[in-house]
């Protein structure tokens, strides 16, 4: 499966017009159009219906679209997916994801073109983390609701975040062995953007692939972050130039710059000139 | 016969000159009643009022409640902007004391009551610099000048920065105080010496003491802020980049940008920009906000120069760094004033209310016509600086900025560079070389404005036009005095 490049996932709520029309202008990488935490109980058919008529208008651009939906144990699972699954988007997003509500999900949308992602926020859902990830071919990724997590664990959320750390590096690590993307909690503090750094530069130290936003002025930061920097560029070209090189000679490894370059190296430095050519930062 | 002859031989007198008019305060002390007597009011006069002190002018409302105690007729306002604090004028409008107006800028009732055709003899709507041109090259002659002064020395020096009242710099009354028949000095605070003079004192006729020249909150705003909407925040962002590709944006740069949110947000994003490439430049200009006195006081600017204060940061800054200057509205952007600064500018941000598929903007009326603004500072810094660029929502309250026509040309799209918003970047076509330059260097969206308003009217459709009438109730003047457009009555 191709992963879709998303450093950047921007939450709007449904419900709101006019950042609904405007969502895709932010420079996210992905939108989700969110029906659960951000909506009200009394708000949920016009926020349905708000984005109803928006699919019907928008065009499709380079935005991965995402709709967040109610999750199984609630009323609207079902009215939810009975509409979204018509829109034009790439996936659903799954509140509280389990192995039976990821199999109810996949029962209702098998036959569109929509993937899913699983959202864990609960102490079961770290801990069952294979599972629900394998519970649907569907399944292509995960973000991590760090906030409803602790409120599981009933332990205290800070901004230094090392109570979440064995939770996100779980989900890191489950992901990456899986192959699925995996996205990281947003940074709650939205005047904090010094804090946001350093937990988004945390965020990819664990190896997640992008992270969610609650406020769009939080893109930016979690945009530059996840963008190859110049240095990881060079090296990466200089990789793949040696790789090229030594593939011509029929050397398989070889060193460069005095450390060994094998396989994984070279796989990840095409990755590296692949997402930087995706961030729009090089043009070859 | 000699080719000198006729010359009147020298002998002493002790009249002055230079007309000046001594500066002993003691002399020219006076309250309103005695002003009455020392000044032979009539109709037909023209009088001016600077509006530093914003929406919490007090002084201009003394000389409207003058006019209506003593009954004058076809007077003549100058004023270099009208707000809402003003509307005592409406009344004497409607009875005829009140038949002509000069102003940069208006707003609130005496804009609607004008809008709705009262005013006999029509508005003159002009740019900051076209009225200190008019005031200076005597096409317009002041009879008095009300002169809200927020501290008066001994020598009846007057200046802008000190008392209880103080808006920071008097820029726009300097030319008034110099060619008015006479000057009124309307003060709530005298002192022994003012700290540095704006008005000499030899320029004021007289002085009346009040207890408060204006409502000190409206005078300036506590901290004028950044905008927190996004979108705002994406196109300063891209204007920001435009900037920073435009070549302009090197040691020695000049900048002006007004008090606006997304205005402020350009200015944040470029202080950033500067400061990551070690970039100096000369000088910022114009109304002056904290976000352009923290830039000089990060060194990024080696001076301000300052016609009008728009918040407290600057008032406070302008007494205290010696960098931070005042200067004249004529000095600022007269167009006949050879120093004048904004031809000096190499980026101007600025505001629209509607830009047309040829780049005019318009600021000075709404939609429906009715008028809510003016020029200000637009068309003088526009047609001044290297690079003009309008920041602006492309679309704001389901209304699109962009019209195939324009409601009325505040500033003409020849001296407009660029419309940056959030759903891309409109560059004007004689700029071929800019719109390269940004389409190989950057990632922004270069579209046309034919484009953009493709865009808008996608998401708004194309709005009915709206039916103004047939009658005239003003005009709209460039710089130079030439006419660029009607304000019309409003149905």
């Amino acid at each position: 499966m191709e992963m879709p490049f998303i450093r950047s996932a921007l939450f709007i709520p449904a419900n709101n017009p006019g950042m609904v029309q405007t969502a895709h202008l932010l420079g996210s990488d992905a939108i989700i159009f969110d029906l659960e935490d951000a909506i009200s109980l009394s708000q949920k058919d016009s926020a349905r219906e708000l984005l109803n008529e928006a699919f019907k208008f928008f065009k499709k651009d380079s935005v991965v679209r995402i709709v967040r939906i109610n999750p199984l144990d609630s009323p609207y699972f079902y009215d939810d997916i009975n509409m979204v699954k018509e829109f034009d988007i790439d996936f659903i997003m799954l509140a509280k994801a389990d192995v039976e509500s990821v199999i109810a999900l996949e029962n209702e949308i098998k036959d569109t073109n929509i993937k899913i992602i699983t959202l864990i926020e609960s102490a079961s859902g770290v801990l069952n983390l294979k599972d629900i990830l394998s519970a649907s071919d569907l399944v292509s990724g995960m973000l991590f609701g760090a906030e409803d997590y602790s409120l599981d664990m009933q332990i205290e959320r800070t901004k230094q975040s090392d109570e979440i750390l064995m939770a996100r590096q779980s989900i890191a690590l489950t992901c990456k062995a899986l192959n699925k993307f995996s996205l990281d909690t947003p940074f709650t503090d939205v005047e904090d953007f010094e804090m946001l750094n350093i937990d988004t530069k945390k965020a990819k130290a664990y190896g997640f692939t992008g992270k969610a936003c609650i406020n769009p002025r939080q893109v930016r930061y979690v945009n530059a972050i996840f963008t190859p920097t110049q240095k990881e560029i060079d090296y990466a070209r200089e990789v793949v130039y040696a790789a090229n090189k030594a593939k011509e000679d029929g050397i398989g490894v070889f060193s460069l710059n005095g450390k060994m370059v094998d396989a994984p190296i070279i796989n990840r430095s095409h990755l590296v000139l692949e997402n930087a050519k995706k961030a729009g930062v090089i043009n070859e | 016969m000699n080719k000198f002859d006729g010359i009147k031989e020298y002998q002493f007198h002790d009249y002055d000159i230079k007309n000046n008019k001594g500066k002993d305060l003691n002399k020219k002390l006076i309250n309103l009643n005695e002003l009455k007597n020392m000044i032979d009011f009539k109709d037909g006069m023209t009088f001016s009022f600077h509006h530093h002190l914003r929406n919490g002018d007090g002084v201009a409302n003394i000389m409207f409640d003058l006019i209506k105690e003593l009954n004058l007729k076809d007077i003549t306002i100058v004023a270099s902007s009208i707000f809402p604090v003003h509307a005592n004028m409406v009344e004497l409008i409607k009875n005829k004391n009140i038949t002509k107006v000069y102003t940069a800028y208006m707003s609130g009732p005496v804009a609607d009551c004008i809008s709705q055709g009262y005013l006999k003899d029509g508005v003159y709507m002009h740019s900051h610099g076209a009225r200190a041109r008019l005031i200076m090259e005597k096409e317009v002659n002041i009879d008095v000048a009300f002169i809200a002064s927020p501290c008066v020395d001994q020598e009846s020096n007057i200046n802008g920065s000190e008392g209880k009242s103080s808006c920071g710099v008097l820029g726009y009354a300097y030319a008034d105080a110099l060619m008015a028949n006479k000057v009124v000095a309307v003060t709530d605070n005298i002192v022994n010496k003012v700290a540095d003079i704006e008005i000499d004192g030899n320029n004021v006729d007289y002085v009346i003491k009040v207890e408060q020249i204006g409502d000190p909150k409206g005078i300036v705003s506590g901290t004028t802020q950044i905008t927190k909407d996004p979108l705002g925040l994406l196109i300063a962002e891209y204007a920001a980049v435009v900037i920073e590709h435009s070549g302009l944006l090197k040691d020695g740069f000049s900048f002006q940008t007004g008090a606006g949110g997304i205005s402020l947000a350009v200015a944040d994003e470029l202080m950033k920009i500067m400061q990551a490439n070690n970039i100096k430049g000369s000088f910022a200009s114009g109304g002056i906000t904290g976000y352009l006195v923290k830039m000089l006081e990060a060194n990024l600017f080696e001076r301000l120069e300052d016609v009008q204060c728009f918040d407290l940061e600057a008032t406070s800054s302008i007494v205290r760094n010696k960098n931070h200057l005042k200067m004249s509205a004529s000095h600022y952007a007269n167009p006949y004033d050879k120093t004048n600064i904004v031809k000096d500018l190499d980026v101007v941000i600025l505001g629209a209310t509607e830009i047309d598929l040829n780049y005019n903007v318009n600021v000075t009326t709404a939609s429906n016509g009715v008028i809510m603004g003016g020029s200000g500072g637009h068309s003088d810094t526009a047609a001044g600086a290297k690079l003009a660029i309008i920041v602006s929502k492309l679309v704001s309250s389901r209304l699109s900025v962009v019209k195939d026509k324009v409601t009325t040309i505040t500033t003409p799209g020849e001296s407009i560079d660029v419309l940056v918003t959030e759903y891309g970047v409109a560059i004007n076509p004689k700029h071929k070389e800019l719109i390269e330059k940004l389409k190989k260097e950057t990632n922004l969206k270069i579209r046309t404005i034919e484009e953009l308003y493709e865009i808008a009217i996608s998401l708004t459709n194309k709005p009915q036009p709206i039916k103004l009438s047939d009658e005239k109730v003003g005009i709209l003047e460039y710089r130079d005095g030439t006419l660029l457009d009607y304000l019309y009555k409003v149905k």
